[in-house]
């Protein structure tokens, strides 16, 4: 029993020597002495924020630094950072900051709020994207008829963008229309259509928001039913467009927390767009001294230029 | 005397042992009442997930200058003029609403048509516990005017808008949902077929390699294979399910993917334990029994199912037990086999989550609640320990039935 | 004794028959196995064949490496494999004697009303949802290991760290390693406790000495199925493991990844390469529980033969 017990332990530490032998420049990345050293938190590389979010601190890809922490989600990255006095994250600026203790950090000087996004001042933003099934491609007539009519009531009126804002979307009023105006165009709506289920899925940040407008829409739809089935933002396509589009998890709306990719080819779709913008913001726990950032300071800190926060004073 | 304190110490030991086990489960309940137990209420146990709307507009035959609203001085904000009074909440998931705590039978809101297309201007009444979503009225100049949740901002602001208007047209208003009357019963349909399926197969299968077996090459490979299939992680088998089960689904039916499928997958998962378990609790029978049962005659199978399967009716409990903790449990599975699409009436071919994987979505989303999610833990919990006792009786019984 | 022979020939039937079913159904438990791992096989051996559709991935450097970051296309799962085996050895360590020790209370010391409640407490603890494991181990595992590590004068990862991860699987094999040691301590002959009394050592001398030597198969059991889980735990562990990128991790503050919490980053959002490597990762995982369970079966076998002797 002895016997194998050590041989184990020899097993553990040769394979342990192998694993070691790429030569990884390992400072101390993990736990620290110093308070004031940076912990950086970062969404994993399929995210639609992290995309987002590098992309607008000029981050290529590659650049991050080995010592990041990966979150799961939003709400993951929210908790941890607000847990970690010397937590630096980047969340959607829909996210409850006081609730997860995190203190959001203007970006260049500007701070994120409806205003600064819409005009364009607020830099780090990305939209929220739909695309629907291929015109024809529908179990019924009129259920394309109440899909395009659905993509009408978040896209143009006002009834529908009220209810996205409502939600913590960031919309624009320029073009917004009554919705009354917009469904005379749509006369299947004047019938009993609670038989018909809109089938969405795709990207899980749009969920909340999407759920809201689909409860709103229904009355107006003459009682159309929906079934919501978010996994991510790179089913969206898939279970519209792609390769799913007739299998179990099939969707007549897919959603995206990012524009769509070169391979996800949206023009057969019957729709596609964007319905709202998010801004991604940038948090620490909430008695961090830090205010303001610019894109360059967290780059440096991103790519480990800078571990320390007082480097940054 | 040696002896004595010696043996004191072990059983000191397995005292120590066994009141951190205790420790550790008060602390976990600790945990979850003082987070979740403020939420459970039975709307929230009974209710509906989705919330129902209704869109209505003032009756024509009302006329507001017949009716008179009474005064009113319960807690809200409340408009006399129109006879509603409004507070501000905050549901279990968290979401602000503005909600109707009072109406005045004589308000405009209680002599409503229905808008919706189908419900052919059905007469409607708001009731309190509804949530105003939107409002159309006429402002001053008789224009209608649009005041959508954001404009409301809170229950006093609503009313002093309304107050100022000249007339209601319409009102877009929704029950309050967030109900998981669906996901607990989609949760016991995950059991029930799960087991249904895996505890034949895997009683037979353990019966099979404890009784018949013979100890050769193959027979161990199964053993170690099944050995294995309890550390492949459960997400493997939900990916697995998904797309060589879904084929067998739509062969009764199935469109999309359902608790069927998604029992199927649990299936699966379960039996390694069911496996397990049973054969442990078949090596336990002494063989004196069996020897002695074909000895006076009985057959094999006479022997396994009136001698050997009563005296393992526990240990094969104990693995059932162990199953339904499991069906319970599972979340990552159940993602891609039954979607986290929630149903109020789930049936077998529909889609719908259970209670786990509602507490995986609520974890995994935007915004983690973790008050709701420890409210669910302990709906969770307390239907655990009515199962456990069911099970208990029914072994019970069973034992007594059979010796 | 015409009808007993109709009857002997029926029941020999009856026997053909159920034998066959046994046997049926062992087929079908193990089939299933076969298209589990023909299936992972599939989706995880294709990203290292030539030919790939999304770029060939090197086995060598996957097996090997100490970096996994898909951003720079390194995947190395190396570091991954010793944290998983780390992190499951150690709370396996801290669990077995608890749980161990907790049964034989159950089983043998305590009254019978304590002992059942005693019971009940196991099976609610095993029943508890992993996901509500996580949610505690996130609201207070990490609180714990974040005021252990101020105590050092550490800042950790707001708590998320190797400890965390090992303290909380150590909570949650507990269950199944004590029901199935209660299962095997209940199951020792009474005979050998009486003779071992009738010897004249005392009760704690026969349960410590006699019960626990008698029930070790199914202990090791218990141990196997609760190392199963701890290696395949996923949503719990993901939540406070931190994933670091780059490793092996010793150092128990600081941030960890095991091969589960690497399979569900980001698993939502996927496809492609990213995609395919989660069911290598794994497979790897499939392989790392056979080669333990190996080991530990041979173990089972030694203890059993030393005990004989």
């Amino acid at each position: 029993m002895k016997k194998l017990l050590s041989l184990l332990v020899v097993g553990l530490l040769s394979v342990s020597l192998v694993a070691c032998q790429s030569p990884a420049t390992e400072e101390d990345g993990g736990s620290t002495t110093a308070s004031s050293e940076i912990h950086v938190y970062t969404r994993d590389s399929s995210s639609g924020t992290r995309e987002a979010f590098e992309d607008a601190i000029g981050l290529k890809e590659g650049e991050l630094t080995d010592a990041a922490s990966e979150t799961s989600s939003n709400g993951d990255m929210a908790t941890k950072v607000g847990e970690d006095p010397a937590g630096i994250g980047y969340v959607s600026l829909s996210t409850d900051f006081e609730a997860n203790n995190v203190k959001p950090l203007k970006f260049e000087g500007v701070e994120a709020s409806n205003e600064t996004v819409l005009d364009g001042t607020y830099g780090m933003q990305r939209p929220f994207n739909f695309v629907t099934r291929a015109s024809g491609d529908y179990e019924s007539d009129d259920k394309e008829q109440l899909v395009a009519a659905f993509i009408a009531y978040i896209t143009e009126s006002e009834e529908g963008k009220a209810v996205i804002e409502s939600e913590g979307g960031i919309v624009d009023y320029t073009d917004a229309r009554p919705w009354a105006e917009i469904a005379q165009d749509y006369p299947v709506l004047e019938q009993d259509n609670s038989g018909i289920t809109i089938r969405t899925g795709g990207s899980t940040s749009v969920e909340k928001a999407i759920n809201a407008a689909l409860t709103a829409f229904q009355p107006l739809a003459g009682n159309v039913q929906f079934a919501m089935n978010q996994s991510g933002s790179g089913d969206g396509h898939k279970r519209v467009l792609g390769e799913e589009k007739d299998g179990a998890n099939a969707a007549d709306i897919g959603f995206a927390s990012r524009p769509f990719e070169a391979e996800e080819d949206v023009s057969t779709a019957m729709a596609s767009g964007s319905f709202c913008q998010d801004a991604v913001v940038v948090i620490v726990e909430a008695n961090n001294a830090l205010e303001d950032l610019t894109a360059a300071q967290i780059k440096d800190i991103y790519s480990g230029a800078i571990t320390d926060f007082s480097s940054l004073e | 005397m040696n002896r004595l304190v010696k043996d004191n110490i072990l059983k000191g030991i397995t005292y120590v042992a066994s009141a951190l086990s205790v420790i550790v489960l008060a602390a976990i309940l600790w945990y979850l009442v003082s987070n979740g137990l403020s939420l459970i209420s039975g709307d929230l146990i009974t209710g509906d997930y989705y919330a129902t709307t209704e869109n209505a507009a003032i009756s024509p035959d009302y006329s507001y200058t017949e009716m008179e609203t009474q005064e009113y001085s319960g807690k809200g904000y409340y408009s006399k003029k129109w006879g509603i009074a409004l507070e501000d909440i905050t549901t279990a998931h968290n979401d602000e609403e503005i909600s109707v705590v009072y109406v005045d039978p004589n308000s405009p809101f209680t002599h409503m048509n229905s808008l919706v297309a189908g419900e052919d201007g059905m007469e409607l009444s708001l009731s309190s516990g509804s949530a105003v979503q939107n409002i159309y009225y006429e402002d001053q100049n008789g224009e209608t005017v649009f005041l959508s949740r954001v404009q409301m901002k809170d229950a006093e602001n609503t009313i002093k808008t309304l107050e100022e208007a000249e007339g209601i047209v319409s009102i877009n208003y929704e029950s309050i949902g967030g109900g998981i009357r669906g996901s607990i019963f989609a949760t016991l349909y995950l059991i029930l077929i799960s087991l249904l399926i895996s505890l034949p197969i895997g009683i037979a299968s353990a019966i099979y390699l404890h009784e018949y077996a013979t100890k050769n090459k193959i027979n161990s490979l199964i053993r170690q294979g099944i050995d294995t299939l309890t550390g492949v992680p459960s997400i493997v088998y939900g990916l697995m399910g998904v797309t060589v089960l879904f084929p067998v689904t739509q062969l009764v039916g199935a469109t999309s993917t359902s608790i069927l499928l998604g029992g199927l997958t649990l299936a699966i998962m379960l039996l390694p334990t069911i496996i397990r378990s049973t054969e442990e609790a078949l090596i336990v029978v002494p063989k004196s029994l069996r020897d002695g049962s074909l000895s006076l005659g009985a057959t094999k199978s006479q022997t396994i199912f009136k001698v050997v399967l009563p005296c393992a009716v526990n240990g094969i409990l104990t693995g059932v037990l162990l199953g339904i903790g499991r069906v319970i449990g599972e979340s990552a599975a159940l993602v891609y086999t039954t979607s986290t699409v929630i149903s109020d009436n789930p049936s077998i071919l529909s889609q719908g989550t259970s209670l786990s994987l509602m507490i995986w979505s609520i974890m995994s989303g935007e915004q983690p609640n973790y008050e709701l999610a420890s409210a669910i833990s302990l709906i969770i919990l307390v239907i655990v320990f009515a199962i456990n006792i069911i099970v208990k009786i029914i072994g019970k019984r069973l034992a007594k039935s059979f010796v | 004794m015409l009808i007993d022979k109709k009857r002997v020939k029926r029941n020999k039937a009856l026997d053909k028959f159920f034998r066959g079913f046994f046997m049926a159904m062992a087929i079908l438990s193990s089939s299933f196995i076969v298209i589990i791992v023909l299936f992972v096989c599939a989706k995880g051996i294709s990203p290292f064949l030539p030919g790939y559709e999304y770029g060939q991935v090197d086995l060598i450097s996957f097996l090997t490496g100490s970096i996994y970051r898909q951003d720079q296309g390194l995947y190395g799962v190396g570091f991954i494999i010793i944290n998983t085996l780390i992190s499951a050895f150690i709370a396996l360590l801290i669990s077995f004697p608890l749980s161990v020790l907790t049964a034989l209370f159950i089983a043998k010391i305590a009254p019978k009303k304590l002992s059942a409640a005693m019971q009940s407490v196991v099976e609610l603890l095993a029943a508890v949802p992993s996901v509500v494991y996580g949610v505690f181990a996130s609201g207070v595992i990490t609180g714990i290991v974040e005021w252990l590590a101020s105590l050092f004068g550490i800042v950790t990862y707001g708590g998320s760290s190797l400890l965390a991860v090992v303290l909380l699987l150590a909570i949650m094999i507990f269950p199944t390693l004590t029901s199935m040691s209660i299962t095997a301590i209940k199951a020792v002959d009474p005979n050998l406790e009486q003779a071992s009394l009738a010897l004249g050592a005392t009760r704690t001398q026969t349960n410590f000495k006699i019960c626990l030597t008698a029930a070790k198969s199914g202990i090791f059991a218990g141990a196997i199925l609760g190392l199963g889980r701890a290696y395949g735990e996923a949503t719990a562990v993901a939540m406070v493991a931190g994933n670091k990128l780059f490793g092996p991790t010793f150092n128990p503050f600081d941030i960890t990844r095991t091969l589960t919490s690497t399979m569900l980053a980001g698993l939502k959002e996927t496809t492609g390469l990213d995609y395919d490597i989660r069911f290598s990762v794994g497979l790897v995982l499939i392989v790392v529980i056979f080669f333990s369970n190996w080991i530990l079966n041979i173990v089972k076998k030694r203890i059993g033969r030393n005990s004989v002797a």
